[in-house]
């Protein structure tokens, strides 16, 4: 329609079809044969009629009466979607259902005067009719459908089809009512078997539902549809059962990192052969605690294990006399954030143990130790209706006094001795699994437990599984960012996992997307991280490659370079080690750093100049100047720095140097103190070592023949002597040492330059 | 009692001093009348300090303080630390070298002296004075606390006690000490007289030794008497008294002479490595930087050409200043030999550069 209608043809189009209703009507109204005969019949039917129940009938069926009345109403009831589209046009066709009641009403109007008996019934079909409509007005909240009048017309002629099966102007041959219309015509309307009356209500309730333009039944699709729901909710339930969601406000009060904790071992995020091993040794308990043979393959003691060569870090899958594994005690170490304690809590759970965790808050003196070892190990609790036994957790082992942890090996180890009033006990020994979990495994105070203990060393979880998680978490949190991102995110915070859950956290106060920029510009979820000596000297001597925003690397740029160094230097504060280090590992013919002189020398002036500023903030306590140490290390970086990978060694030669020195000092101290006071007073160590000790050693040592002592000549005898005295007298002495090769050696016991 | 020939024939009385006769003959004036000030004695190594202190008090108190003995003093710290220290004593006097308690020196200068100048002597019998002397050597080495606690001592306790203290330089020690005392200084001794006191040795040894010799060896010394003594010895312990005969070197300066040497044969990274293990070797056998430093910037010096030498000079003493300053002094030596290796080496070029 490209042309702008007339105003009239425009309303003719707008209320087209009701304009033909309206005009169909007025036809029917004059005609008798109309263009749609059957539904004027219907129509006749349908309007308010005067139903006659003749006696016949009653007598006729009298035990199929309400049933017939049923389906009469039934019959109604079908026939009245169509009523109202000759009556109302329109409106009707939606099915209005307070017509339908009024309807109803009329019907029993009718009727209760001539069946006033049937009251009890009548209230029965009532109640059938409400189920009728209640259903219909289901169909029409389900469906909310516009109908159009095709449908309503093929509707029409369905009803039509129905109703010459069962309604007849002569009389049929099928048992029936005879209804007299208000014209004074006779209708006969046909009575079904009960049976039958059933089925066919339930075939029209049915075929009563609308089948439309999605090209199925309706309630097929509601069906569908509804299951699809149900499905999707399962879904969602089940996987909020994974990871264990809880009410949103609950959410709100608990820390993501306990949110979203994983609550079955399949859901931890740490290495996997970690965790196997973990579980493996916790199985290896089984035999003792649950008194079952473990699943996994054990070698049992005392069969050539001493011969066999266990790897480090591999499980040694033997078991003790006891029935114990090898290793006591798991000792996990790893840095902060990757899920030690939580590996150790699933594992013993995993297993089928109660955990018993006791961390740095808890009292760790050498007597809590005990009593919570013991109450551990040889109780265990009374309430807890799974009756699991225990398992030991000692968190943050590292922080604990050493008394306490010497205590702790001596326990593992079964040398406790109990007390006195126990002293007819047999020696207890632990028969329960003990988890330690530490930071640094190389602590002092742990080097006992080191030795006795399965030492599991934490791997970094996999940036990429990590990224996944924080995915997932994101999705459920309803932020938006994507797996690049959170790459980045989990990189920058070294795979920490805490860390990271708590900057997004922090993002989702923002309540904005995340992208690839923010994480970069943030200063949050930066660690100041311990990094080890060894890293820092690698940054120092290894050209880094930083990543590009847009993807893959690129060389850092000389600020960016120097930034990186002075902020690495300035967060690890061991300045002078550092500086050690470089000053050693450069220039070593195996460390494979190249430079050239004047880079050397320049470098070395900067060594010099640390050297002043540190001696300045030792003497005069000047910590203000140790920012300006960090520049040196630049200098260094931008003298040295490579781009393969450099060899590198601990400094030593300076703590050699210094051994030696000190040595040195204490023999001539020695040879000071040796003398007799009147040499000594005349002598000082200074030119002791100058002038005094390089000559005498000279002047001591004549030109003797290697021939018995008899046969010297008389000089010869002197200066023997001679040189023996002065010996004497500087305190000095042959030792007589044994070479490896068996051979006797005469040095002078007093190593002097 | 066969000695070396540096304790052997080493003065004992004022009146035999062989060299500086005049300034003898005024210490002896000085303490003839029984007393005499604070004595800070100083001057270079081997000019005879130490030889001069003892006669001065055998001057003093007669033959009495010849006959020493040594003795072990423990002082405790503030922090409750033990240090012992070792003394020479007589019935006169107290000998103590408080740099040998590093950074304690103040607590031994304090209560040492204090406890000995607290007693006062009851009788006075022929030889014997009414105070005590302290001899306090190297007294440079002492730290600023230790001196300052040290002028107070000198003057509450100066009726009890005389100090004399020695020094191999006197700009270390505070202007509040040097006024306290007569300084008395001890030049080291010419070539002619060092050559005078060898031959007189060797006359009383009955050693021939040729007068180049001994003029060889007055010359080499530097002033030193006991090295030119000790050397004398050596030679005449090898049984090689030729004229010509190399002089025996400590072995430390042979050491360093090495190292020069292979700082001007090449000059690339390894040789700074081989040089560094070098200084580490003479630093942990005890002798001390700047006699290193001294040594090397001597060795390589002649080596160098003359155009380079002012500026090798001034790099050397910008460098010792700083490893003055500093504390790590290996540092500082090897910035040195880098800096000079870059000078040679662009000399070099340059010179090539011409051809």
């Amino acid at each position: 329609m490209s042309d702008f209608p007339d105003p009239d043809e425009e309303f003719e189009l707008m209320y087209g079809d009701e304009l033909e209703l309206l005009r169909e009507q007025d036809q029917n109204d004059d005609e008798v044969i109309s263009p749609a005969p059957k539904a004027r019949r219907s129509l006749n039917f349908g309007t308010p009629t005067t139903i006659q129940l003749d006696n016949s009938i009653a007598e006729n069926l009298p035990n199929s009466l309400d049933s017939s009345l049923i389906s009469q109403s039934q019959e109604i009831q079908s026939t009245l979607d169509r009523l109202p589209s000759k009556k109302r046009t329109i409106d009707d066709l939606f099915g209005d259902i307070n017509d339908i009641t009024q309807e109803e009403y009329n019907i029993d109007e009718i009727l209760q005067p001539k069946k006033a008996k049937r009251d009890n019934k009548h209230q029965q079909d009532l109640d059938l009719i409400d189920l009728i409509i209640q259903k219909r007005q289901e169909y029409k909240i389900n469906n909310n459908i516009t109908a159009t009048v095709s449908i309503s017309h093929s509707n029409n002629l369905l009803n039509h089809e129905r109703d010459k099966h069962n309604l007849s102007y002569s009389l049929p041959k099928y048992p029936f009512i005879k209804i007299k219309c208000f014209d004074g015509e006779f209708v006969y309307v046909r009575c079904h078997s009960e049976q039958f009356e059933k089925e066919e209500t339930k075939r029209i309730l049915h075929e009563n539902t609308f089948k439309g333009i999605l090209g199925g039944s309706f309630r097929k699709i509601w069906n569908e549809a509804q299951d699809l729901l149900v499905k999707e909710f399962i879904k969602v339930d089940q996987s909020s059962e994974e990871l264990n969601i809880i009410s949103s406000n609950n959410q709100e009060k608990q820390l993501w990192v306990d949110l979203y904790k994983p609550r079955k071992y399949l859901e931890l995020l740490s290495d996997e052969s970690t965790n196997r091993v973990m579980l493996r040794w916790m199985k290896l308990w089984d035999k003792v605690v649950f008194n079952r043979n473990p699943k996994i393959k054990i070698t049992p003691a005392g069969q050539d294990d001493k011969y066999k060569f266990v790897r480090f870090n591999e499980l040694n899958t033997t078991l003790d006399k006891d029935g114990r594994p090898a290793h006591k005690v798991v000792l996990l170490c790893g840095p902060p954030g990757l899920g030690k304690t939580t590996l150790a809590h699933m594992v013993a759970r995993h297993a089928g143990y109660n955990v018993v965790e006791i961390n740095a808050s808890d009292d760790r003196s050498t007597e809590a130790f005990r009593t919570s070892l013991e109450n551990a190990t040889q109780m265990r609790s009374v309430i807890d209706q799974q009756k699991r036994p225990n398992c030991i957790v000692f968190d943050e082992i590292d922080g604990a006094p050493k008394t306490s942890i010497e205590f702790l090996v001596k326990f593992i180890s079964g040398n406790v001795v109990v007390k006195a009033k126990k002293g007819t006990k047999p020696q207890t020994i632990l028969k329960r699994p003990i988890i330690c979990i530490c930071n640094d495994a190389y602590g002092p105070a742990l080097r006992p437990l080191r030795q006795i203990a399965f030492v599991i060393n934490f791997p970094q979880t996999s940036s990429s599984r990590l990224a996944e998680r924080l995915m997932e978490i994101a999705r459920r949190q309803q932020i938006k960012t994507d797996t690049s991102t959170m790459m980045l995110l989990s990189e920058k915070s070294n795979n920490d996992i805490r860390s990271c859950l708590s900057v997004l956290h922090f993002f989702k106060a923002q309540n904005k997307p995340i992208g690839l920029i923010d994480i970069y510009k943030t200063n949050v979820g930066q660690k100041d991280m311990q990094k080890g000596l060894f890293s820092v000297w690698n940054e120092i001597f290894q050209l880094q490659r930083t990543k590009k925003p847009q993807g893959g690397t690129q060389a850092a740029t000389m600020k960016d370079r120097m930034q990186n160094i002075l902020n690495t230097m300035s967060s690890f504060g061991d300045h002078e080690k550092v500086a050690q280090g470089v000053y050693e590992n450069f220039g070593q013919p195996d460390s494979k750093i190249k430079q050239d002189l004047v880079g050397t020398c320049c470098a070395l002036d900067w060594f010099c100049f640390n050297d002043l500023v540190q001696k300045q903030i030792y003497t005069v306590q000047n910590y203000s100047l140790t920012g300006y140490l960090n520049f040196a290390f630049a200098i260094w970086h931008f003298a040295f720095a490579q781009p393969q990978k450099v060899q590198l060694k601990y400094p030593s030669a300076s703590y050699e140097f210094r051994t030696k020195q000190t040595h040195q000092k204490g023999i001539v101290a020695e040879v000071l103190r040796g003398m007799p006071p009147y040499i000594r007073c005349y002598n000082a160590a200074l030119p002791l070592v100058l002038d005094v000790l390089p000559l005498v050693l000279r002047i001591i040592s004549p030109a003797l023949r290697p021939v018995n002592l008899h046969l010297y000549t008389q000089e010869e005898r002197a200066n023997l002597l001679e040189a023996a005295s002065i010996m004497a007298d500087y305190n000095l002495n042959y030792i007589q040492e044994r070479r490896t090769d068996g051979v006797y050696e005469f040095n002078l016991g007093k190593r002097v330059f | 009692m066969s000695l070396l020939w540096v304790d052997k024939y080493r003065p004992k009385d004022l009146s035999t001093l062989d060299y500086h006769t005049q300034q003898a003959q005024e210490l002896k004036n000085l303490v003839e009348h029984g007393d005499f000030p604070h004595l800070l004695v100083y001057g270079p190594s081997g000019a005879g300090k130490k030889t001069r202190i003892m006669c001065i008090l055998k001057e003093l108190f007669g033959t009495g303080v010849e006959r020493l003995k040594s003795e072990n003093i423990t002082v405790t710290t503030p922090s409750n630390k033990k240090v012992e220290i070792m003394t020479i004593n007589s019935n006169y006097h107290i000998e103590i070298n408080p740099s040998d308690a590093g950074i304690y020196d103040r607590v031994v200068v304090m209560d040492l002296i204090k406890k000995i100048a607290q007693s006062q002597q009851i009788a006075i019998t022929n030889n014997q004075r009414e105070f005590k002397v302290v001899v306090l050597t190297e007294v440079d080495n002492l730290t600023k606390d230790a001196q300052h606690a040290l002028r107070r001592t000198m003057e509450k306790y100066s009726r009890n006690c005389r100090l004399i203290l020695c020094a191999t330089s006197l700009s270390p020690i505070i202007p509040a000490i040097q006024s306290r005392c007569l300084p008395i200084r001890v030049p080291a001794p010419t070539i002619e007289e060092i050559s005078t006191i060898i031959s007189k040795i060797c006359k009383k040894e009955d050693t021939a030794i040729p007068a180049t010799l001994i003029e060889k060896i007055s010359k080499s010394v530097n002033g030193n008497l006991r090295r030119a003594i000790l050397i004398c010895e050596a030679c005449k312990v090898e049984n090689n008294l030729q004229p010509n005969r190399e002089l025996p070197e400590p072995d430390w300066k042979v050491f360093i002479k090495q190292t020069a040497t292979i700082i001007t044969h090449r000059q690339s990274i390894e040789n700074i490595m081989v040089v560094r293990e070098h200084l580490y070797e003479l630093l942990a056998s005890g002798i001390p930087p700047e006699i290193i430093f001294k040594e090397l910037i001597t060795a390589l010096v002649l080596k160098c050409d003359k155009q380079i030498i002012p500026q090798v000079l001034q790099e050397a003493s910008t460098y010792e200043y700083r490893m003055w300053q500093g504390n790590k002094h290996i540092v500082h030596m090897e910035a040195f030999v880098v800096k000079f290796m870059c000078l040679y080496q662009r000399h070099l070029k340059d010179l090539l550069k011409d051809f």
